[in-house]
């Protein structure tokens, strides 16, 4: 079974080549928002096993995401790894494990990282 | 009983009135005693204004050291000398001359009076002197007066001595004492000569401030009694007399009124003394001052610098600030298009097949995507406010750890490493991944600066700075003669462009091809030295190649 992954960023374009490069490796089923309040929405219906998050949108920040879908039972065990602009790699590589096991990833991200963490997080 | 003791007492502090002094009187010849006997009334005219000497005063009383002496024979003899008082020493030698005056007190023989005065020995001398205003380099002398004007008393034996001895001297000759000391203290004479105890008495009577009694001359002023000369009996008993008063009588009536013993303050030692003790006093008080002031300024030149630290601090801070402002934004507005550039290398690479040239643009893209990346990151680490996590450690621990993670490297490129670390470093507070990003950085530099083959030389000390080593940021924060950590991190490459040298901390400064460096490692590095209250300093070696020098401070009680 694919694991679903959901891909919240303000840059449809990024989200789009995303979906793309995951699709492809037929491993996962990828949905996109560009937004956080859809992202919200999207969520919860979608229930996505993991979720990249980008840390900072336009209408609402990557923690406030989070922070809505926290409490949401069903949606206990999604994993968040967080693609972010600002905090440089150094950074998401020790700050990772200290933010309740989620993950930073810093921009520009590739592929092959991406899919790293996917498989971290969730386990091959 | 009591009344009794009272009587006792009373009688013994009688004063008993001028007496003859019987042993004295036994040892006159019979002539001399007839004589006394048929001359109950002796006159005596004193020189009305010649003190210490003798004088009247205000009351009209005979005083002075020679009316001492009289009292002293008046009690000898048991005989009362009639004073008489007269108006100047020339009228009294005009009436003794006259015979209507029988005897002088205290007068000098001289030829002139000898004619008609019967002299005794002297009882009274007093040096004589060189009155001077003002203070003459050498030592005066008569024969040094020769070409000066020359102030002395009409008759007094000073005025015979230089008419008769010293005749190239220009005389002015006064009235009185008191008129020869003005006319020297205004400059009308050069000098005045005259004996030591009338001109310190004057001086100090009139106050007059700017004269110096100076020399003292071999010469001195000898008083004697002088008796009408038709009266020998006179002398001889007089001439008996005197050598019966003891050398403590001469003490006391000689210290009872000669007020300066020293000939001159500037012969006496006590002067010398007491100037140098007041000299000593205020050279203690200004060197007091003048230690105070240097501590003072000191001070002043600490806070000072402080300041202009703490200013340097805020203004570092607000530029840090709003670099840290802007690198922030230009991060998130680079990085994004980054990423999409990235997704979109990879996405290509997922739909076709590319092969040759085409595989080698994509890698290309990719690698000017880490670029632009590595840019950034620098950018953010330059401007992020830098908070150190501390701990005591030793740097060249530090350093020695840095140059394990450049090993590689220095290998690769053969250069040859040379360590020279100080064995008792003290620990002081530092982070040490900062430290050894900055050591990491120096390294590096050092070893792309050399390209291939040379030397890496580190060196770590603790010294006493000297000015040589107060350039650049080190001038502002350490003072000469401060003791310091000192590293030095040195390569034998081509050194640094001296144009260029004042410029190689500014952010985005890089000599290095385009690529291969961000023009953000030095300035990194200096944060993180100022946030450990250090300084770097770059500079060529004189033998070649460049040198860092990285300082920092001694920690207290270290």
């Amino acid at each position: 079974m694919k694991k679903k992954i959901l891909v919240v960023d303000d840059e449809a374009s990024l989200t789009r080549m995303v979906k793309a490069n995951l699709e492809r490796t037929g491993k996962y089923e990828v949905r996109t928002e560009n937004m956080g309040s859809k992202a919200i929405e999207a969520a919860r219906e979608f229930k996505p096993d993991l979720m990249f998050l980008d840390v900072m949108m336009p209408d609402m920040s990557g923690d406030e995401v989070a922070a809505a879908l926290r409490d949401d039972s069903e949606l206990s065990d999604m994993k968040y790894v967080f693609l972010t602009a600002i905090v440089t790699k150094d950074e998401t590589e020790t700050m990772g494990s200290e933010i309740g096991g989620h993950q930073f990833l810093a921009k520009p991200v590739k592929t092959d990282e991406l899919i790293a963490a996917i498989e971290r997080m969730l386990g091959d | 009983m009591i009344y009794r003791a009272i009587a006792v007492l009373a009688l013994c502090t009688v004063v008993i009135p001028a007496q003859a002094d019987s042993s004295f009187i036994d040892s006159l010849s019979e002539e001399e005693r007839a004589w006394l006997k048929g001359n109950p009334e002796i006159r005596l005219a004193p020189d009305p204004h010649f003190p210490p000497f003798e004088y009247f005063d205000e009351q009209g009383e005979y005083r002075g050291m020679a009316a001492d002496y009289i009292k002293l024979l008046e009690s000898r003899l048991g005989v009362r000398f009639k004073i008489i008082q007269l108006k100047s020493w020339d009228e009294v030698l005009a009436q003794a001359k006259a015979r209507k005056i029988d005897m002088f007190s205290a007068a000098a023989e001289t030829p002139q009076r000898s004619e008609y005065m019967r002299f005794t020995r002297p009882h009274i001398a007093a040096p004589g002197v060189i009155v001077t205003a003002g203070d003459f380099a050498e030592r005066l002398t008569l024969d040094k007066l020769r070409t000066m004007k020359v102030a002395v008393v009409s008759g007094y034996v000073w005025h015979d001595l230089i008419i008769h001895r010293y005749p190239e001297i220009r005389l002015v000759v006064v009235p009185d004492i008191t008129t020869g000391l003005q006319m020297t203290s205004f400059g009308l004479a050069d000098a005045m000569v005259g004996d030591m105890a009338t001109t310190s008495h004057f001086i100090h009577q009139e106050g007059i401030t700017n004269l110096r009694v100076g020399t003292r001359l071999k010469q001195q002023l000898e008083l004697a009694l002088a008796t009408r000369r038709d009266w020998p009996e006179l002398n001889t008993v007089l001439e008996k007399a005197l050598t019966t008063i003891t050398p403590a009588e001469h003490e006391r009536i000689r210290s009872r009124w000669i007020r300066l013993e020293p000939p001159s303050l500037f012969q006496s030692k006590t002067f010398w003394m007491a100037i140098l003790a007041v000299a000593g006093g205020l050279g203690l008080v200004i060197l007091v001052i003048a230690l105070w002031n240097r501590t003072l300024k000191r001070q002043v030149d600490r806070r000072t610098r402080d300041l202009r630290a703490a200013q340097m601090q805020l203004i570092q801070a607000a530029k840090l600030e709003s670099v840290g402002r802007l690198a922030a934004g230009v991060a998130h507005e680079v990085k994004n298009p980054l990423a999409i550039i990235q997704m979109g290398i990879d996405y290509l690479r997922g739909v076709v097949n590319i092969t040759g040239e085409d595989a080698q643009a994509m890698t290309d893209m990719e690698f000017a995507v880490t670029r632009a990346d590595t840019v950034i990151k620098g950018l953010l680490d330059f401007s992020r406010e830098k908070k150190l996590s501390k701990q005591k450690k030793d740097i060249n621990e530090v350093i020695r750890e840095s140059l394990h993670l450049v090993n590689h490297e220095l290998k690769q490129r053969n250069i040859e490493l040379e360590e020279y670390l100080e064995p008792t470093m003290p620990e002081f507070e530092m982070d040490p991944n900062k430290l050894q990003q900055v050591f990491i950085n120096l390294f590096t530099n050092a070893a792309q600066a050399m390209g291939k083959d040379g030397h890496l030389i580190v060196r770590s000390d603790i010294k006493a700075l000297d000015t040589d080593d107060l350039n650049g940021d080190a001038a502002g924060t350490f003072r000469q003669g401060e003791r310091a950590i000192v590293i030095q991190v040195e390569d034998t490459g081509p050194g640094i462009d001296e144009a260029k040298v004042a410029k190689v901390f500014d952010p985005f400064f890089t000599t290095k091809p385009v690529g291969q460096g961000t023009g953000l490692g030095l300035s990194v590095s200096r944060n993180i030295i100022e946030l450990h209250g250090g300084t770097i300093v770059l500079r060529n070696r004189a033998s070649g190649g460049a040198s860092a020098v990285l300082m920092f401070k001694i920690p207290n009680g270290a």
